[in-house]
C-alpha cells in the first residue's frame, strides 16, 4: 500500500514538474488573444485585439508601445486623458517594461516574434530597416487616406520630409521633432561672488583664468575642482572650431555625429587636447570625471555641496540644482548661466541639436488592427486643435489663453519639473510627448519656468542650430558600426592619455595618434558619411 | 547454458516501462529541459553563418558562409583585444584556481566545527552579491576621495591612488573581485570531496608519526587530485569567457587598453547604439569561442589522461 502511495506521489510530482516546463514553452501569436492563462497575460497584453472589451462600442482606439520612461510620464501629465477625449481616440499604452538600449533590443525580439501593438517607437534605423522588409507598414498611402493634416506638412516642410521618406521612396516611421535646445554652461554665482570674479568669461583663455582663480579660492575645500560634469568631459569643440560639420560645399569633416563630435583635424583639435591637458595638470577639472570612473550622482553631490562650480550640461539642469541646492540646503545657492564662448577666431560659436529624435520613430507594424486610429490620432496631432493641446495643455487646466490670444502658464515649471514619476504632473513638457507632431520652440521655451525662459530664448537665440542630419543605408549602418566600435575607444583612450600627460604632446605624438586613428578607420567612417551625406541631396 | 531469447524492441519498452517506469518519469523532466534548453538551441548556431534579421528569421535570412568568421578573423583590432582576453582569463586561472583548493585544505585542519561552518558559509556569501553590486563596493573601497584604501595609503603620506582609472590596477582588482566573489563557492566541491577521504588513512599516518602539514602533502591532496584536475578542466573551458558584465561595470577610457576584451568588442559591434543589431557577429564569435575551448579541454584532459591519469572523462 505505502509503495503504491509512493509511487502515485512521485508520479504526480513528475507530471508537475513537465507542466510547469512545458507551460514556458506553449503560446503563439493567435492562442494569446483568447487564452485566460495568466502566463500569457503579459504577451496579450501587446497584441491589438486586447485592447480593454470595455470601451466605448465603435470608438477609435489602439495600443501604443514605447520604452517605459515615456510611458509612465505619460500618463502622469494632467491632460493625456483630455487629449484621447478631444481626439475621440481611445490610446492603451503598453508597458513595455524596458528603457533606453534594452527597450531597442526587446523590438527587435518583438519583430521576430511578430508580437508588436497597433504602433510602437523604434530607432530611425529599426524603422527603415525592418520597413523595408515588411515588418512595417507604409504610411504613404494611409497617410493619403487618414491624415489630410500630417500630408500638408511634409508636403510644406521638405527638411521633415526628407527625414521620414526611406530610399525606396517609402514612408516607414514618422519621426519626432526634437525642440531646440542644447547643453548651457551655469555656475555657482555666489561662488563666483565670493572669489572675487566680477565678470563673466567670453573667451576660453577668460574661462581657464576663472577656474584658475576659484581653484585659488576653494583650495581648502576637500575634493573640490572648479569644473565638473558628466559623460564625456570634452567640451566646447565649437569653440576651438574642431567639431564635426559639413560645410557648405557639402564636405563632410570629421566622424559626422550632428556637430556634437569631433574632426581631429581641425587645426583647433591639438589645442583643444592641449587644453585639456593644461585644466587637468592644474587640477581644475575633475579628474573622476575625465578618466569615466565618476557617476552623476557623484556629480550631483559635488555640485550641491560645494565641491565645483562651473557644470555645461542639459539646460534644464540649472534650475535642478537651483531647486535643490538652496535656500534650504545653503542659504547663498545661486546659480546663473554664462554665454556661450567665442570661438578662437573670435566669432560666435554655436552649438547643435539633432531637429529629428533619431531613437523616435513612430511606425505601425504590418500585423496593426487599428490602423485607422492611429492615422486618425495622429492627423489630430497636426491639426490646429491638436497642436494648441501639445503647445499649451487644457485651457484652463496648464494654461490660461489671455484676451490678446497670448497664454498664461498657471503650472509653476519649477514646481512641475521635479515631481516624482506616479504624480499627477501640470507642466507642458513637449519633449515628453512620444508623438510625432510640429514642434514650437517659442511656446515651448514659454512653457519653461521664467529663469530657464530667459536664458533659454536668448541662449539658443544666440548659440544654438538644428544640425544637417544624415540617414544611412543599412550596409553603411553596419560598417560605421564595427568601425565605430574599435574606433571610439581608440580615441577615448588616445586622448585621455596625452590629457592625463601620460603621453606628451608634441608632434612625433600627435602624428602616432592620427596614424592610430586611421588604423581604427576614421578616413573610413568619414568616407560613409560623405557618401550618405551626397545621397540624401 | 541456457541460451538468454533475445527481446524484440517492443518487448524491450514493455519491460522498461513495467520495471523501470517510475525511474523514467523521474527523468523526464530533466531530459526535457536539456533538450529543449541546451541540446535544440544549438541549432540556432546556423545563424552565424546567415545575415541573421528576427523578422525574417533563420529560414528566411540571408546565407553568407564564413563572412562573419572571416570578418572577426581578418580584423587587426580582433587579436589586440583576443589578447586582453587571454591575459585576463588566464591570470585569472592561475590565481584564482588554487585558492579555493588552499582554503579548503586550511579550513578542514579547523577543529572547532561551529566555527568552520561559519567561515564557510561567510566564505560563500560574496557569491550571491550581483556584480554591480561588488563593483559598487570594490569601487567605494579605492575611491581617491573617500576610499578606506586611500585614507590608509595617505595616513602614511603617500597621495591617493585612482586605482580604477589605472590600466595597471584593472587586472588585479578584477582578479581580486573573482576571487573575492567565487573562492568560498568554489571551495564547496573540495571540502565535500574531502569528506569522502577514508578517516583511517589519517589515524594511520598518525601512528606512523606524521604530523599535520604531512597528512595534508601525502593524504589529503593526493585525494583530492582527481578532482582538482576535473574542476581545472572545466575552468580552462571558459578561459575566453571573461565576466563581460563585470568588464563592462569596470572599465573605463583610461583603462581600454587592457580592459577591452572579445566581448565587450563584440558587444559593440552587435548591439551599437549607433547601429543595426548583428546577432550573427555574436553568434559567430561565441562559436569560435566554444570550438577553442573544446579544443583546449580535449588537450588538457588527453594529458591529463596520459601524465597523470586522471582525466575529467
Amino acid at each position: 500500500m505505502r509503495k503504491k502511495v509512493n509511487k502515485f506521489i512521485t508520479s504526480a510530482l513528475c507530471i508537475c514538474m513537465l507542466l510547469s516546463l512545458l507551460a514556458g514553452c506553449t503560446g503563439g501569436t493567435n492562442n494569446s488573444v483568447d487564452s485566460p492563462d495568466s502566463a500569457q497575460d503579459t504577451k496579450s497584453s501587446l497584441k491589438s485585439s486586447d485592447l480593454a472589451q470595455d470601451k466605448e462600442a465603435g470608438s477609435l482606439q489602439f495600443s501604443y508601445l514605447m520604452p517605459n520612461r515615456y510611458q509612465l510620464w505619460m500618463e502622469d501629465l494632467s491632460y493625456w486623458e483630455d487629449m484621447q477625449k478631444l481626439s475621440k481616440v481611445t490610446i492603451d499604452l503598453v508597458d513595455s517594461g524596458e528603457s533606453d538600449n534594452s527597450y531597442y533590443q526587446s523590438i527587435d525580439l518583438l519583430v521576430g516574434s511578430g508580437d508588436l501593438p497597433d504602433a510602437a517607437i523604434v530607432r530611425q534605423s529599426q524603422a527603415s530597416v525592418y520597413g523595408a522588409q515588411g515588418a512595417f507598414k507604409d504610411l504613404q498611402p494611409l497617410i493619403e487616406e487618414y491624415a489630410p493634416n500630417v500630408k500638408a506638412y511634409i508636403e510644406a516642410n521638405p527638411d521633415y520630409a526628407k527625414m521620414v521618406t526611406s530610399s525606396d521612396r517609402k514612408i516607414y516611421g514618422l519621426g519626432i521633432e526634437n525642440p531646440l535646445y542644447t547643453n548651457v554652461t551655469f555656475y555657482r554665482s555666489d561662488h563666483f561672488e565670493k572669489a572675487d570674479i566680477t565678470a563673466n568669461p567670453t573667451t576660453i583663455a577668460e574661462f581657464t583664468d576663472t577656474l584658475r582663480t576659484l581653484r585659488i579660492y576653494y583650495d581648502d575645500v576637500q575634493g573640490y575642482y572648479p569644473w565638473i560634469g558628466r559623460e564625456n568631459y570634452l567640451h566646447y569643440a565649437e569653440c576651438f572650431e574642431s567639431n564635426d560639420s559639413i560645410d557648405e560645399s557639402g564636405t563632410v569633416h570629421g566622424i559626422y555625429n550632428g556637430g556634437t563630435g569631433y574632426d581631429i583635424y581641425a587645426k583647433g583639435f591639438q589645442d583643444m587636447i592641449e587644453w585639456y591637458h593644461t585644466l587637468y595638470e592644474e587640477k581644475l577639472i575633475d579628474p573622476e570625471w575625465v578618466m569615466g570612473t565618476a557617476t552623476e550622482e557623484e556629480w550631483q553631490t559635488k555640485m550641491l555641496t560645494g565641491q565645483g562650480s562651473v557644470c555645461d550640461d542639459f539646460f534644464s539642469r540649472p534650475t535642478w540644482f537651483a531647486s535643490n541646492g538652496g535656500p534650504e540646503n545653503d542659504p547663498d545657492y545661486a546659480i546663473d548661466v554664462m554665454d556661450l564662448f567665442q570661438t578662437n577666431s573670435g566669432d560666435t560659436a554655436c552649438r547643435y541639436q539633432n531637429y529629428i529624435n533619431l531613437d523616435r520613430y513612430l511606425v505601425i507594424p504590418e500585423t496593426a488592427e487599428n490602423t485607422e486610429a492611429v492615422m486618425r490620432f495622429l492627423d489630430w496631432l497636426f491639426s490646429d486643435e491638436g497642436l494648441e493641446v501639445m503647445h499649451y495643455g487644457i485651457d484652463g487646466i496648464n494654461t490660461e489663453k489671455q484676451e490678446d490670444g497670448t497664454y498664461k502658464w498657471i503650472a509653476e515649471f519649477a514646481v512641475e519639473a521635479i515631481k516624482p514619476v506616479g504624480e499627477e504632473n501640470y507642466g507642458v513638457y513637449q519633449d515628453r510627448l512620444t508623438f510625432p507632431y510640429p514642434v514650437d520652440n517659442e511656446t515651448y521655451y514659454e512653457s519653461l519656468d521664467a529663469k530657464v525662459q530667459e536664458y533659454c530664448s536668448d541662449y539658443f537665440g544666440k548659440y544654438a542650430s538644428y544640425a544637417s542630419q544624415i540617414i544611412y543605408t543599412e550596409a553603411q549602418q553596419e560598417e560605421r558600426s564595427n568601425l565605430l566600435a574599435k574606433y571610439d575607444t581608440e580615441f577615448a583612450a588616445g586622448v585621455l592619455s596625452f590629457v592625463k600627460g601620460e603621453t606628451e604632446i608634441n608632434d612625433t605624438n600627435w602624428q602616432a595618434f592620427l596614424d592610430k586613428m586611421e588604423n581604427a578607420g576614421y578616413s573610413k567612417i568619414n568616407a560613409i558619411d560623405q557618401e550618405a551625406y551626397d545621397a540624401m541631396k | 547454458m541456457k541460451k538468454i531469447a533475445k527481446r524484440t524492441l517492443r518487448q524491450n519498452v514493455k519491460w522498461e516501462f513495467h520495471n523501470c517506469g517510475l525511474l523514467w518519469a523521474i527523468l523526464l523532466p530533466g531530459l526535457l529541459v536539456l533538450i529543449l534548453f541546451k541540446i535544440a538551441p544549438l541549432f540556432g548556431l546556423v545563424i552565424a553563418f546567415q545575415k541573421f534579421s528576427t523578422f525574417k528569421g533563420i529560414f528566411g535570412s540571408e546565407w553568407v558562409g564564413l563572412s562573419n568568421f572571416k570578418q572577426i578573423l581578418t580584423d587587426a583590432y580582433t587579436w589586440k583585444v583576443l589578447k586582453n582576453t587571454i591575459m585576463l582569463a588566464f591570470w585569472t586561472l592561475i590565481i584564482s584556481f588554487p585558492i579555493p583548493v588552499i582554503f579548503a585544505l586550511l579550513l578542514n585542519e579547523i577543529k572547532g566545527r561551529r566555527y568552520k561552518k561559519t567561515v564557510q558559509s561567510v566564505s560563500f556569501f560574496p557569491y550571491f552579491i550581483s556584480v554591480a553590486v561588488a563593483v559598487n563596493i570594490l569601487s567605494g573601497l579605492v575611491s581617491p576621495s573617500n576610499g578606506i584604501i586611500n585614507i590608509i595609503i595617505n595616513y602614511f603620506g603617500v597621495e591617493s591612488i585612482h586605482f580604477m582609472a589605472e590600466k595597471a590596477w584593472f587586472r588585479p582588482l578584477y582578479i581580486f573581485l573573482h576571487v573575492w566573489q567565487n573562492f568560498g563557492y568554489s571551495a564547496i566541491v573540495y571540502i565535500s570531496a574531502m569528506a569522502g577521504i577514508d578517516p583511517g588513512l589519517y589515524e594511520a599516518a598518525s601512528i606512523d608519526g606524521a604530523g599535520r602539514w604531512k597528512r595534508v602533502i601525502k593524504i589529503t591532496l593526493p585525494s583530492l587530485m582527481p578532482i582538482i584536475i576535473t574542476m581545472f578542466i572545466v575552468n580552462l573551458g571558459s578561459i575566453l569567457s571573461v565576466d563581460i558584465n563585470k568588464v563592462l561595470l569596470m572599465q573605463n577610457p583610461s583603462t581600454y587598453e587592457v580592459s577591452d576584451v572579445l566581448q565587450t568588442y563584440v558587444y559593440r559591434m552587435a548591439f551599437g547604439s549607433a547601429g543595426f543589431p548583428q546577432y550573427s557577429l555574436g553568434t559567430a564569435l561565441g562559436l569560435l569561442q566554444s570550438l577553442i575551448a573544446f579544443a583546449l579541454v580535449m588537450i588538457t584532459n588527453w594529458l591529463s589522461n596520459k601524465v597523470a591519469d586522471a582525466g575529467a572523462f
